[in-house]
């Protein structure tokens, strides 16, 4: 009886097998015969035309390719923005697993522009190594000067341009690191606040969070911004290394109601800043609105640029002297051309500005040269997501390094460049709340702590092994840079330190006032 | 045989030109024009003692097999228009949960209004609602077009007719299978449900893809309207008579997968294909609602008036409910519809040849066809004779409000 139950059954499911492949078959003729008669009857491609059919894979494989290279086929260090060995020790720092490698480099050590560092033959030995030094931003110039002896902060990426998740992971993780975070040019919201770390506001073309109906700055707002504790500088955002020359690009399907409601804009559709600052339109008018900005909120004010042309760093060291050193901005934030998560023309993210190989050490020497370098605080960002490459700007001149990438790889970023679209697979640039649903706040914030931890005590260990006590002593002798002909040679010899100009040696150096700003620092902690 | 039928064709259709003429000289809506000239034509008939030979029963295949099939592949065809991106959620929401509310609450009320259980069951109920719940707001459109609103509206309103359409035919179908008792006959109610409604997608899949295919090896754009015209007649009809799975569902997948394959060849072999739906859809429209002319006597007004009254009162209270409930839902998208929008989809709701097309199709052997296609006609009536010239009034006296001319703001 159950012998003849599951013959009929099997006899049944046969059947039903058989007129599935068959019908599965005949469809599939059907579908190809289409395809054959739309390929040959269309217009508009010609490999489809000569090649029916077959042709069609070729549309296919382009758009799996860049999928399957970055998995099975790309090099360790032979992609970009980032290749997989920066990436990787940016995963593995964030994790706080084991990230030391074996056998030997992967790098070639020879390419032009790469950086050797010196190691000491008395490398610092453990116990007299100390942590960073701190650094006083504004001081004796702001009201509040910002102290801090964080070595890599959170660069400027919008809310907007972040999803809410992301925000918060960052703002919890910078606070337990002792790092700030840059707010974007798109205003403040309660999620920067929410994690309780320090925060630099930056000011965007569009004034997004600080400006009056008419689009001009907001004194009111300014306070407004400024009376929160945990906000420490505003930045005046005047390019950004995504795209010099153009404004903040939010699409129109990352404008939510939320985002839309802070920024002060319809919802749904593009959010475009304007190409530059309207009221700002030359070196004193750059120099009078952060010196007004200072006044108004208390707080150091600088601004940040990628640098292309730079005839106007000559004009503005000497309209500072001659103006005074209260319309100094307190720092300047140098962006790199190969920059940012942002969307940008694509003409002016592979092409428009200076890397930070050249415009920091330009800065640099430049604000050495007029006896500035003091006073005027250097930030550096652009692809520094990695121990060396922090110790190379610090070693150059800059006084902190900021990343956005980095951070965005501690969150999780899997380099997919979707951050344009809302369709980011980590969740980390998109607004769909179904994507969102991956990214937990409390667990990543751990990360990003960790990366920034991890990335300081890295940063630490190459400057012992150069012999120096923490990483803000290290300087130009202690790295060589490899040349045209693939020889090592003295990065002081390529990037010769400048001398002051006589007549602006005298100028008095401001003492710095630590107790002062230890003092207004104590809130945030 | 042959000559009776040709006979009873062209009789209708020339009504149906008649009616054209009558609409352009006295500037009377098209469809009431028809009507009339229906009406006429029922009375005029007799009274000269002509045998036209055309009988409720012989209505229904008439209908069945050649108005609907035409019908549905034009609404489907016309689906994907990029216009339609826009207000896609919304019209989705409409066209899904609103025609299912709109039929259950109007079965519900029509049920309830009639209280008659054995004469007229639940499921008569909800045939009346699923019939109901196709709105046909051309008259509505191009009223619209003509007064200088937003034509978002406009837009909302025909693709929610295009998208409601197919819904209602559907769910149609679903209880006029429980109705005429094929769905209880099978053993396996599943069983049945997937032969008759899958078979009918698969089937109608591979008919899309076959007409593309001959459409692409003709590559003549006359042949395409053979091709295409001949796939609605002889999908529904194969579908129907020989294969026994549900022909409308065979038309919605076949014109979907045509028109998808078809894509590229929009300014190409598609070129004619407009006006080939055109003069279908027009020749067509007019000849339903001749015949409903036809079909419509004094004596129905004299015995069914309160079952008409009830039932128009439930139709309008289920498309208001329906409208109202989907506006609400709206509300967090990025497209909400703002609440005058709601009344002038509510009141513009006109039904319309969809639902005459649906009642005509009914088998004259069940027990309650009478009432409902005296509630059905009461509806469409009630809507070419009240809503649609009262809705020009209405949307003036609205466009005075604060809404005028933008689309709803955000925060409506």
């Amino acid at each position: 009886m159950d012998t003849d139950l599951l013959k009929t059954f099997s006899i049944h499911v046969l059947e039903i097998s058989v007129l599935l492949f068959v019908f599965a078959l005949g469809l599939g003729v059907l579908v190809i015969a289409y395809l054959y008669l739309a390929d040959v009857t269309q217009t508009k491609q010609a490999i489809r035309k000569n090649y029916p059919v077959v042709g069609r894979f070729r549309y296919f494989f382009e758009h799996m390719g860049e999928f399957f290279r970055q998995y099975f086929f790309a090099q360790d260090r032979d992609e970009l923005p980032f290749n997989r060995a920066q990436r990787s020790w940016a995963y593995r720092a964030a994790k706080n697993v084991d990230s030391t490698v074996a056998f030997g480099s992967t790098r070639s050590l020879n390419q032009p522009g790469d950086i050797l560092y010196l190691n000491g033959l008395f490398p610092t030995l453990s116990e007299d190594a100390l942590p960073a030094e701190p650094v006083t931003i504004g001081a004796g110039y702001a009201a509040e000067p910002y102290t801090t002896a964080s070595l890599v902060n959170i660069s400027g990426m919008s809310y907007g341009a972040l999803s809410t998740p992301a925000v918060r992971a960052l703002s919890a993780g910078a606070a337990q690191a002792g790092i700030w975070m840059n707010t974007g040019e798109g205003g403040l919201a309660l999620y920067h606040l929410e994690g309780g770390c320090d925060i630099v506001f930056q000011i965007g073309t569009a004034k997004y969070g600080v400006r009056t109906p008419d689009g001009k700055l907001s004194d009111e707002k300014l306070e407004e911004i400024a009376a929160h504790t945990q906000v420490r500088m505003f930045e005046l955002k005047m390019s950004q290394g995504a795209k010099p020359g153009k404004g903040g690009i939010l699409p129109g399907v990352k404008v939510t109601e939320e985002i839309a409601k802070i920024r002060g804009i319809p919802a749904g559709s593009d959010s475009i800043s304007p190409n530059g600052h309207t009221d700002i339109r030359s070196i004193d008018e750059l120099l009078d609105k952060i010196f007004h900005i200072r006044t108004v909120t208390g707080k150091p004010t600088g601004f940040k640029s990628v640098i292309g042309d730079s005839a106007w760093l000559d004009d503005m060291c000497e309209t500072i002297h001659r103006r005074g050193l209260e319309y100094a901005p307190d720092f300047i934030t140098i962006d790199s051309v190969d920059g940012g998560s942002g969307a940008a023309p694509q003409s002016l993210i592979d092409y428009m500005g200076l890397p930070i190989k050249c415009s920091l050490p330009l800065v640099v020497d430049k604000l050495i040269e007029y006896n500035l370098k003091d006073r005027i605080k250097v930030i550096t960002s652009g692809k520094l997501i990695n121990p060396a490459d922090v110790a190379w700007a610090l070693s150059m001149g800059a006084d902190f390094v900021t990343s956005a990438r980095g951070f965005m790889f501690a969150l999780g970023c899997i380099q997919a460049l979707q951050c344009n679209k809302n369709t980011c697979p980590t969740d980390i640039t998109t607004h769909d709340i179904v994507l969102q649903r991956g990214l937990d706040p409390t667990e990543k914030s751990e990360r990003v702590a960790n990366f920034a931890k991890n990335l300081a005590y890295e940063v630490g260990v190459i400057a012992h092994s150069c012999g120096v006590e923490e990483p803000r002593q290290l300087s130009r002798k202690h790295a060589h840079i490899i040349n045209a002909q693939g020889i090592p040679e003295p990065l002081e010899q390529v990037f010769p330190l400048p001398d002051i100009r006589p007549e602006y040696a005298k100028i008095p150096v401001v003492e710095v006032d630590i107790a002062h700003s230890t003092v207004t620092q104590e809130p945030s902690s | 045989m042959i000559p009776e039928l040709v006979g009873q064709i062209l009789l209708l259709s020339g009504a149906a030109i008649v009616g054209m003429v009558v609409h352009r000289l006295l500037r009377l809506d098209l469809t009431l024009a028809c009507l009339g000239v229906g009406v006429l034509l029922g009375w005029a008939v007799p009274a000269l003692g002509i045998d036209t030979g055309i009988r409720a029963h012989s209505l229904k295949d008439l209908v069945f097999f050649i108005i609907l099939p035409v019908l549905i592949f034009e609404a489907t065809w016309h689906l994907n228009s990029t216009l339609l991106k826009r207000w896609l959620s919304p019209i989705l929401i409409l066209a899904t949960l609103g025609v299912l509310l709109s039929c259950f609450i109007t079965a519900g009320l029509v049920y309830l209004g009639v209280g008659h259980a054995t004469g007229f069951p639940w499921i008569a109920a909800l045939l009346t609602g699923a019939i109901l719940a196709a709105t046909d707001p051309i008259a509505v459109v191009s009223q619209l077009k003509s007064m200088n609103t937003p034509a978002d509206l406009a837009t909302l309103f025909e693709g929610e007719s295009l998208f409601n359409d197919g819904a209602a035919v559907v769910l149609f179908v679903i209880i006029f299978s429980f109705a005429t008792g094929a769905m209880a006959e099978s053993s396996n109610h599943l069983m049945y449900f997937a032969t008759v409604f899958l078979g009918g997608l698969i089937f109608g899949v591979l008919l899309g893809l076959l007409a593309a295919i001959i459409i692409l090896l003709l590559g003549k754009v006359p042949a395409t309207s053979v091709v295409l015209v001949f796939t609605a007649f002889g999908g529904f009809y194969l579908a129907e008579e020989a294969l026994h799975v549900s022909g409308i569902m065979t038309i919605v997948a076949s014109a979907l997968v045509s028109r998808l394959a078809l894509r590229e060849q929009e300014t190409t072999f598609l070129s004619g294909i407009a006006d080939t739906w055109n003069w279908l859809g027009l020749l067509f429209n007019s000849l339903l609602f001749v015949l409903m002319g036809l079909v419509i006597t004094w004596s129905m007004f004299q015995e069914q008036w309160l079952a008409m009254i009830i039932a128009i009162g439930a139709a309008l209270a289920g498309r208001a409910l329906a409208v109202g409930i989907c506006g609400l839902l709206t509300k967090p998208m990025s497209r909400p519809i703002s609440g005058v929008w709601q009344v002038l989809l509510f009141w513009g709701g006109l039904r319309g040849a969809i639902a005459i097309a649906l009642v005509l199709s009914l088998p004259v052997s069940l027990p309650y066809w009478w009432t409902l296609q005296a509630m059905v006609f009461g509806v469409v009536i009630f809507s070419l004779l009240v809503q649609g010239p009262t809705f020009k009034a209405l949307t003036r006296h609205l466009e005075r409000t604060p809404f005028k001319n933008n689309p709803p703001p955000a925060s409506e």
